[in-house]
């Protein structure tokens, strides 16, 4: 388990997860909206979550694996507290997302899709594809906020406030 | 039911039948990758491009597995538009993919090398990095995986998950980056695994077993039947240098569709084993002794016939063909008339698909002629009842009731592959020969007959255990047919379950026959 | 002057309460499904939604009341409702807005789809990447079962009806209606072969209907206010409102309704026009899958037909601006970086094809690349399109459209990277 005390679903999440599946007529329907939470709960899906869901919704290891891998909000490896998706997409793009991709991994210190967290254990980041606020390009999505019309001056106060 | 044209010929097909499996019965091949007739159509490797004649449409082709045949269709699978489209499909197949067949296991049974031959364009126009993979991955002791061979047709995770029903392997990550994996800490476990082997259909999946040992076109391959089971499974035999490398299951649509499991395909080493009998053998002052083996069967018919008939037993094995089985019990009946015959039940674990929990592979086929399972057997030694066992093609050297009651016996008589602890008991040794050096039929669970074929010749001085028989009731003036087909005749004549079968039918298709006598009703 | 702004889809946008059932209930909100539910039969909203020939938002244009209409009859097994929400075209912003803004009318249009379709439940697919939305819909969906809109024996009638959101979690290819059947299910987002349609056999092996967010939301008004006045706006082509996503290069950018077959030239200054006085290189005009349209080519009107007949589609409606200073080379490195990266993997062309033609424009866009790359970029394209006949889904054409028309369009400019050696906007 994520926090480790060998039983799926997490106490805590138990009651959260049976509502999920409620909602469908197969259980295997429940596995995207419950990874995602796992994912946001403990920053990242470890093998043991995987083998544990897997028996909670009747499937199997390697069925979650795929799935897992397929999605880029699912990491196998810990994510910063705070993830950052900066759009890299083509509204972005020419908007100079790529500015700011270099900003934001120099002040961070570290690499977007590097699959590593900030030494704090803070951030981490990585580039998405477009994140449909081409409108406020160029944006990032953190955590569950978006941000919009980023300077290049922004980036440290972003950075500030997220650390709160 | 719908008429179409193919390439110019009419053909009237079921409701439901794909345009691949229509050209296949006018005897077009389309090539094909990811279709499979045992497995869900997934239509995602488009190597089957056809077209589709209809002015109107703006691209003519599209993948001929998953078009159903409709009324007053009109295929072309050679027409320049198709060509073209297959050649594309090729060419995207080729860019990444190593093109290291001069040290693929595959080459020769590749259908990416045949059609890439076949349908390609001629040379590549890739000159990008291509993208790197997993190499030389276990995914189980006996299946390895080359994510730079595969060709993502996803034929061995639709096996695993559609047939056996246990989603072993999944796909991971996507797009040029898709590969083929099992789960963290998991592996392919599933009891049929290495059907995933004969599906690929180039050289990302291969046998641990076979690997390296031989290239598949110095192989020679015998149509046969695999021994371990009541399932019978039909298989090719393939061998090299007198040795058996490889056992692959071969189609049939009533026994094991196309399948095999891993426990029955890996079972052939002790065809190859050192211990094999190559000589008969006698007990002298407690030694064995090699003999002639006409010497060795003009004994062992000696022997039992010194025996007060009530004092014999014979145990015929239930893994003996229908023939072999027919004249053992012929010459313990009517030669040696005694007092019983049985064969040694073997039980394991079966499952709903194809896995028999009858671990005798001619059960039925023995029951039928006459022979059950031998009951109480080592009582019966230790009491007395029997002083003289005759083994015909079995052993039970773990069994140690019987083992233990073997010195009860005045003599013992065993006809066997190899030196079993048990045989090293006997007086009397003559040397058999395994399933894989022998021509015969069987009867399986369900009352499918099947045949085997021998691959290789009898080791040394052994001989097929049907000459052996027929030596034996030859001693005592009974002639029978030397060939495996005349002894079926003689067989079908005798008992009614085999009486509509014709040994023809059997060889000539491959196939197995069943009379209604035979067949189980459901 | 043909832009015709409507004030239907987004309305009360403007308002800080505009997201809550007592704004949009003070909007005339739920009236239709009152009206659905106590006077109209299920086949009634089924022909009126016909009768107004909405016109699929996410991009296929497919007429809904045509799609309902292909529900197996007579089958015994559930019907369900999956609401397109996934909105990663590249450039398209208009459902997030929708959900964001005006969520009820987007649960009011499900409500009167699952009626009118024999529907118990419906899912809105909404995209991982757009939490803000997701919130609003539950807010909006725990307000609707509070008022009776939802739940059991909804405004005392018969009719029973759940509505849930499902989130994506990242992957472009779940837009495309199986690929997004696949991601409910909990599965890899693979795009299903066709046939069996949804229709016949979706969500569960169920009858299943997929409709986009901006499709759906156009359903109260048209059973509101009657299938003839939607046919009053927009163009016979294309009747009714439409949502313009505008970004890029562009004084202006936003989310923008008008009545379809707005004309995107005078859309584009009506945004302010290209930004900081540059001067325009070219639009993209329905999401990143379009086909480029030169400055001499945007005096057209937003509609379906229009925008095929123009040499493009009108997809998302999501437009992008580019200015002079844009390299066309580059754009394509970026638009293949996120095809390839978007491909599912299923099929041969697209998995190997998309990879394939990135490679060879990143290295034309280095310098590095040759006349004859400029032609295989081209013909690998060409290649991979296909129209279902060499995929599964439409992803593969959506990489090849752009591909191949900002070659065809701006080849001297490719030629110019492979003589310079280098890219020559960048000094
Ligand atoms: C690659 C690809 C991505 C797509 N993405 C979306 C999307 O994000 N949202 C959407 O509504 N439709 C998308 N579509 C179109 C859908 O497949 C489908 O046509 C649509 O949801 C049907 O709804 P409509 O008829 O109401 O437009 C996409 C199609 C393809 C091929
Ligand atoms: S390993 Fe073989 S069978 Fe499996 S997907 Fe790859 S090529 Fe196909
Ligand atoms: S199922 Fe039985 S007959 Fe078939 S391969 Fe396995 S052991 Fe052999
Ligand atoms: S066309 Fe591309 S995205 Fe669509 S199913 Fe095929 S591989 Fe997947
Ligand atoms: S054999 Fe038809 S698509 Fe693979």
């Amino acid at each position: 388990m994520a926090e480790g005390n060998g039983v799926f679903p997490p106490d805590n999440l138990k009651a959260e997860f049976d509502g999920i599946v409620a909602r469908y007529p197969k259980k295997t329907a429940a596995l995207i909206p419950i990874l995602m939470r796992l994912q946001e709960e403990f920053q990242h899906i470890t093998t043991e979550d995987m083998d544990g869901l897997a028996a909670y919704l009747d499937t199997t290891p390697a069925h979650v694996l795929g799935v897992v891998t397929f999605y880029t909000m699912f990491s196998q490896k810990k994510r910063g507290k705070h993830h950052i998706y900066l759009c890299k997409t083509l509204s972005c793009h020419i908007r100079g997302a790529e500015e700011l991709l270099s900003l934001f991994e120099e002040k961070l210190g570290v690499k977007a899709h590097s699959g590593d967290a900030s030494g704090d254990g803070e951030f981490s980041i990585d580039t998405g594809e477009c994140l449909g606020l081409c409108e406020q390009a160029p944006c990032v999505l953190v955590d569950d906020q978006a941000i919009g019309n980023i300077t290049p001056e922004m980036v440290d106060q972003i950075i500030e406030e997220l650390r709160g | 039911m719908p008429t179409l044209t193919i390439d110019g010929r009419e053909i009237t097909v079921d409701p439901g039948t794909t345009v691949i499996q229509a050209a296949e019965e006018l005897g077009i091949y389309i090539p094909r990758y990811c279709w499979h007739p045992g497995l869900k159509i997934a239509g995602n490797c488009r190597i089957c491009q056809v077209e589709v004649v209809n002015p109107k449409l703006k691209f003519p082709c599209t993948i001929a597995c998953n078009l159903m045949c409709g009324d007053g269709m009109v295929i072309e699978t050679d027409s320049d538009e198709a060509k073209k489209a297959r050649a594309d499909v090729m060419e995207f197949l080729l860019i990444n993919h190593p093109l290291d067949c001069p040290i693929c296991d595959q080459a020769g049974e590749c259908t990416l090398q045949e059609f890439s031959y076949e349908y390609g364009h001629d040379k590549s126009r890739f000159t990008e990095e291509k993208v790197h993979k997993s190499k030389r991955v276990q995914f189980s002791d006996q299946v390895s995986f080359d994510g730079e061979r595969c060709i993502l047709c996803t034929r061995c995770v639709r096996f695993c998950r559609d047939v056996v029903g246990n989603e072993e392997l999944c796909l991971v990550e996507r797009g040029d980056h898709e590969e083929i994996a099992v789960a963290n800490g998991g592996g392919l476990t599933n009891p049929y695994s290495m059907n995933v082997i004969d599906l690929c259909p180039v050289g990302a999946l291969t046998s641990s077993d076979f690997r390296f040992k031989s290239r598949v076109w110095f192989l020679e391959e015998t149509p046969s039947a695999c021994t371990s089971c009541a399932r019978n499974c039909a298989v090719d035999i393939g061998t090299r240098w007198d040795k058996v490398m490889r056992l692959k299951p071969r189609e049939n649509e009533h026994v094991n569709k196309w399948w095999m499991c891993d426990e029955g395909r890996l079972n052939y080493h002790y065809v190859n084993a050192a211990d094999r009998l190559g000589y008969a053998y006698v007990q002298q002052g407690g030694k064995l002794v090699r003999t002639s083996v006409d010497d060795a069967v003009a004994m062992a018919h000696e022997l039992i016939g010194k025996l007060p008939a009530e004092k014999l037993y014979g145990l015929i094995s239930a893994r003996l063909t229908n023939e072999e089985i027919f004249l053992a019990k012929r010459y313990l009946d009517q030669v040696a008339g005694a007092a019983g015959v049985g064969f040694l039940p073997r039980i394991g674990e079966g499952d709903d698909f194809l896995i028999s929990a009858d671990r005798n592979p001619n059960a039925r086929g023995a029951g039928l002629i006459g022979v059950s399972a031998a009951k109480g057997l080592a009582a019966d030694i230790k009491a007395g009842k029997v002083k003289g066992l005759v083994i015909f093609g079995d052993s039970f050297d773990h069994d140690e009731e019987l083992m233990g009651a073997l010195a009860d016996l005045d003599f013992l008589v065993v006809m066997d592959y190899r030196l079993s602890e048990t045989a090293k008991q006997a007086d009397v040794i003559l040397p058999g020969v395994t399933f894989a050096e022998k021509e015969g039929s069987i009867t399986n669970i369900d009352g499918w007959v099947s045949k085997l074929n021998p691959a290789l010749p009898p080791p040394a001085e052994a001989r097929r255990n049907l000459d052996l028989l027929a030596g034996l009731l030859g001693r005592a003036g009974q002639d029978v047919p030397d060939t495996a087909e005349g002894v079926f005749r003689l067989l079908a004549e005798t008992v009614s379950a085999f009486t509509d079968i014709s040994y023809g039918e059997i060889f000539a298709a491959s196939r197995q026959v069943a009379t209604d006598a035979v067949v189980k009703a459901d | 002057m043909s832009l015709k702004p409507t004030n239907i889809l987004l309305r009360g946008m403007e308002k800080e309460s505009s997201a809550t059932i007592e704004n949009y209930i003070s909007e005339d909100g739920y009236k239709a499904l009152e009206k659905a539910l106590k006077e109209m039969k299920p086949e009634e909203i089924v022909a009126e939604v016909a009768k107004a020939r909405i016109r699929g938002r996410g991009g296929a244009g497919f007429e809904a009341g045509r799609k309902w209409g292909f529900l197996p009859k007579g089958v015994d097994k559930p019907v369900y409702l999956a609401c397109n929400a996934d909105e990663s075209e590249p450039g398209t912003f208009k459902d997030r807005h929708i959900m964001e803004h005006c969520p009820h009318r987007l649960l009011e249009g499900c409500l009167l789809a699952c009626y009118a379709i024999g529907s118990k439940t419906g899912y809105i697919y909404v995209r991982g990447e757009f939490p803000g939305a997701q919130q609003s819909l539950w807010r909006a969906i725990d307000e609707a079962h509070e008022k009776g809109y939802m739940g059991e024996k909804i405004l005392g009638t018969d009719f029973s009806c759940e509505i849930y959101v499902h989130t994506g979690a990242g992957a472009y290819v779940c837009g495309e209606e199986t690929g997004m059947l696949s991601s409910i299910e909990g599965g890899r987002g693979h795009p299903r072969l066709k046939p069996p349609f949804p229709a016949v056999e979706g969500l569960f092996r169920c009858p299943t209907i997929v409709n986009n967010v901006e499709t759906l939301s156009n359903v109260p008004f048209v059973i509101h206010e009657g299938a003839d006045a939607f046919l009053a706006l927009g163009t016979d082509d294309t009747p009714g409102p439409k949502l313009f996503c505008v970004s890029g290069h562009v004084e202006k950018p936003g989310c923008y309704e008008f009545e379809a077959g707005a004309n995107l030239k005078e859309l584009l200054e009506h945004c302010g026009g290209v930004w900081k006085g540059r001067k325009l290189k070219g639009i993209i005009p329905g999401g990143a899958s379009a086909h480029i349209l030169k400055p001499d080519e945007i005096d057209v009107s937003m509609d379906f037909g229009s925008m095929a007949r123009a040499g493009s589609i009108l997809g998302s409606a999501g437009m992008i601006v580019l200015d002079e200073t844009t390299c066309i080379v580059e754009l394509l490195r970026n638009a293949l970086e996120f095809f390839a990266h978007e491909s599912c993997g299923q099929c041969t062309p697209c998995r190997e094809g998309t990879g394939w033609a990135k490679k060879i424009v990143t290295r034309i866009e280095a310098g590095e690349g040759t006349m004859e790359d400029i032609d295989k970029l081209w013909e690998v394209a060409d290649n991979f399109e296909g129209m279902g006949g060499k995929t599964i889904c439409a992803l593969a054409d959506a990489a090849a459209w752009p591909t191949k028309s900002y070659v065809e369009k701006f080849r001297d400019e490719f030629e110019e990277h492979v003589r310079l050696g280098r890219c020559p906007m960048k000094g």
